[in-house]
């Protein structure tokens, strides 16, 4: 799976494309951990190429929230889709990360 | 109740197949004209349950996965079905947060979100012989 990774302001903007499950979820984690290796203040995951995940991207974010929580970095979602949002809501992901515009 | 139509679908576990399975079972299911969440929620529920079997029955390792889907008027009974290492506990494996590979990154959530996107779920297994899991969702058409 590709992932973008852009500077945007002070934050890191992580871009998935396409769907997020066991075949591509080691793509996410990898993309996810390089922009926490350069220790911004803010990662934003932007979803809006994404069409579909499943519990394997929650246990992916779950494990780099924590990463980024002992760095003092905010993780951020926005351009949430319909399915994801459910899975967030279910999952009660909300709880610890912040959906922003 | 009648049923109206139904598709047996055997794949080889692998990561791979996940999208195919999910895919194909969405699409078979839209024949009940289901809502776009509806579809969404057969999606995850199949996603969950084919990614235990690769994951957890089978280990990495091949094996064969058994889907089958049964539609009926306005709902849908799909059964998911592996011959891996299976396991004891159902209770416990149902539980939330709980997973057999605590060591890497998993959210345990994976029979919480079938009983969350579907109506009902059953899941009976065997230590040694494997596990099958049975849903049914009824659709609002």
């Amino acid at each position: 799976m590709e992932v973008q990774i852009t500077a945007e302001r002070d934050s890191l903007v992580v871009r998935p494309n396409g769907y997020i499950d066991e075949y591509t979820a080691h793509d996410f984690r990898r993309a996810l951990e390089r922009a926490a290796d350069q220790y911004p203040p803010t990662i934003i995951i932007d979803f809006e190429d994404v069409d579909f995940m499943d519990s394997t991207g929650i246990g992916t974010m779950l494990a780099r929230y924590k990463v980024m929580r002992d760095r003092n970095i905010e993780l951020c979602v926005r351009n949430v889709g319909k399915q994801v949002d459910k899975l967030f809501r279910l999952t009660g992901i909300y709880s610890i990360l912040n959906l922003v515009r | 109740m009648k049923m109206d139509n139904y598709c047996k679908l055997t794949v080889n576990s692998a990561t791979k197949i996940e999208s195919f399975a999910r895919s194909t079972v969405a699409a078979f299911c839209s024949m009940l004209n289901p809502t776009l969440e509806e579809v969404n929620d057969i999606k995850t529920a199949v996603s969950e349950a084919v990614n235990n079997c690769v994951v957890h029955a089978y280990g990495g390792e091949d094996g064969a996965i058994d889907i089958e889907v049964e539609l009926f008027e306005n709902c849908v009974q799909i059964c998911v079905r592996d011959y891996g290492c299976g396991f004891d506990n159902v209770n416990e494996a149902m539980q939330p947060f709980y997973t057999s590979k605590p060591h890497e990154e998993r959210s345990g959530m994976g029979f919480t979100l079938m009983q969350a996107f579907m109506n009902e779920v059953e899941v009976v297994s065997r230590k040694g012989e494997g596990t099958t899991v049975v849903m049914r969702k009824t659709f609002a058409c």
